[in-house]
């Protein structure tokens, strides 16, 4: 097996592994909890390194390619995520995590690339596969592939680059790398989504049978207009629109990740559109961390406002085609985060079950300490906080009988607790 | 692959004439056998199965049998009624890339434009039997001659 000695090193812990139960330890801890979630959750967590032999596996002619933030790879780019046996992806380069503890490599043994951990062989791994029109580009000259971006089975639509709340100082999400790097977007022409080249990008990605399930579009908030995101609705109706157009049903699989707009503002979502699912995200499971995470958001929708708008998206949209998620462990930072994994998965539990009683899908993203975010510096919490968070939302949703389908291991990939949802 | 189908077996998985019957079990520990129209071997020996319902009790069932390492069993029924059974583990699912889309194709001119493929199930056999009843019945009575009713031995006078 390689040995790799140019991992980063921003700040790892040289005790973390005594400080915290072991993947192995975690496996056994909870029997009916699928280890491959298991394995993606700490993928998740800790992030991985490629050896150069791993990295000698990848195709530019085949797999989609990420450049990473890391110096380490020289220059080189990495696969832009993972794919399980079982069909789960670990989202986990695009991001290029961070955490105090050492990552996961990726290396070739016996022919096969696989994932380690101490010298020991995790699972087999594979690259995703880039679609085809990925190699090409729109009338206007644009590559396609910064029009539509791919997982290994749906596609999304960036809607706007630029996301309003940090031209405010301090009312970025503390999380989010994303938008902290967006206002370089402002005012420029691919500060959001452009209707003809998504026409025409289209038009090609329905060509490749078989290669999708369903599209998610998603971007920074966008608070101007006659009232409050009425201009990032507008821009979501549009591009639906124009979406739409290829496909021979009124709807088709989709999901909108948005701002919370309220009921006006849903209901020509819905009514205008093909659209059949959506989401918004609270972030956190407590007001007091929501105003301390997202102070932008928060500024403009109180916590409870926020929950009423989700309410009335299941009212129109229907149970199981909503649903909404929290930035799991980043309820932990420092330093106004809980003090202890038992009190945040208490309160994260309690407000999931009163969300799920009025019809609200769930779901987590496992944090991922992004440079450039605000948070930077942090640590996300143990493995085994994240497994309770995952079998806890899951139970929940069964428990309220609240289908996962919108937010599948297929249409997104990212959600453990909804990965853990097919069988 | 270490182990070795017989090449009996192999023929009738292959045969598009051929029966095959998946059975599984779920997390409610029932048992679900369905007749699957497009099971096969592939050369290295292992066994393919085509899922072509996303939502289906057997597609939640392989899903449960990889990620908690329970077995599966497939049966091929030939048209002279010869019928082999072969008992694996689901080994990967494949949803997407090339050898997906190829599948896909596949499923689509087999069976219609209609048809959707969900994945692709490779499971590595673990054993192999012939379940051709003359077959079962000549091994059982071999290995277990008084576990039978007497009228079977009984002399032909006495009936």
């Amino acid at each position: 097996m390689a040995t790799e000695e140019k991992i980063r090193k921003p700040k790892i812990d040289p005790d973390w592994r005594k400080k915290e139960e072991s993947f192995f330890e975690i496996l056994k801890k909870y029997p009916t909890v699928s280890p491959f979630i298991i394995t993606q959750i700490d993928v998740q967590r800790r992030g991985v390194h490629y050896t150069d032999a791993a990295l000698a596996r990848l195709d530019p002619a085949i797999h989609q390619i990420t450049k990473p933030h890391f110096a380490v790879y020289e220059g080189r780019g990495i696969p832009t995520s993972l794919l399980l046996r079982d069909g789960t992806s670990i989202i986990v380069s695009e991001t290029s995590t961070q955490t105090w503890r050492d990552p996961y490599l990726i290396d070739v043994v016996d022919g096969k690339t696989v994932l380690v951990d101490e010298d020991r062989i995790i699972d087999e791994v594979e690259y995703w596969e880039k679609p085809q029109f990925f190699d090409k580009t729109t009338s206007r000259g644009t590559p396609m592939k910064e029009v539509l971006d791919a997982r290994p089975q749906r596609y999304s639509v960036s809607m706007s680059n630029y996301c309003h709340f940090w031209a405010v100082p301090g009312h970025g999400c503390k999380y989010c790398g994303i938008g902290a790097g967006g206002v370089r977007y402002k005012g420029k022409a691919n500060e959001r989504f452009n209707a003809d080249d998504l026409r025409e990008t289209m038009l090609e990605l329905v060509k490749e049978k078989g290669r999708f399930v369903g599209v998610i579009l998603t971007g920074g908030s966008i608070f101007s207009g006659n009232e409050p995101f009425d201009d990032e609705l507008e821009g979501y109706i549009a591009a639906l629109k124009v979406l739409g157009t290829v496909f021979e049903t009124p709807r088709f699989p989709s999901q909108v990740n948005s701002t919370a707009f309220n009921r006006k503002q849903l209901e020509r979502l819905y009514y205008e559109t093909g659209l059949t699912s959506y989401t918004t995200d609270l972030e956190a499971f407590d007001e007091r961390i929501y105003k301390w995470l997202c102070p932008g958001k928060a500024a403009y929708i109180s916590y409870d406002e926020w929950k009423r708008r989700l309410y009335d998206a299941v009212e129109i949209f229907g149970k199981g085609q909503v649903n909404t998620g929290i930035v799991s462990g980043a309820e932990l930072a420092t330093p106004h985060g809980f003090t202890s994994e038992a009190e945040a998965i208490r309160v994260d539990l309690e407000e999931a079950e009163e969300l799920a009683s009025h019809g609200v899908g769930l779901k987590h993203d496992v944090w991922n300490v992004v440079p450039g975010s605000i948070f930077w510096n942090q640590n996300p919490p143990s493995l085994d906080y994240y497994v309770h968070i995952t079998k806890g939302f899951y139970d929940i949703l069964q428990k309220y009988r609240i289908p996962t389908y919108m937010d599948s291991y297929r249409k997104c990939g990212m959600h453990p607790n909804v990965n853990l949802d097919r069988i | 692959m270490s182990f070795q189908l017989s090449p009996e077996a192999i023929a009738a998985f292959r045969s598009p004439d051929s029966v095959k019957i998946i059975a599984t079990v779920g997390k409610d520990g029932a048992p679900h056998a369905v007749p699957k129209g497009l099971i096969t071997i592939l050369d290295d020996g292992s066994v393919v199965v085509y899922e072509l319902l996303e939502t289906s009790q057997t597609q939640k069932n392989l899903v449960y049998s990889i990620w908690f390492h329970k077995t599966v069993a497939v049966t091929a029924v030939t048209p002279d009624h010869k019928s082999y059974q072969i008992k694996g583990v689901p080994q990967k699912a494949i949803i997407a890339g090339q050898l997906f889309l190829d599948a896909y194709d596949k499923v689509q001119k087999l069976l219609g434009e209609d048809v959707d493929l969900s994945a692709l199930w490779l499971i590595t056999p673990e054993t192999e039997r012939e379940q051709t009843f003359s077959t079962r019945q000549a091994y059982e009575r071999a290995a277990h001659p008084y576990e039978i009713h007497i009228d079977h031995i009984t002399k032909e006078e006495y009936k």
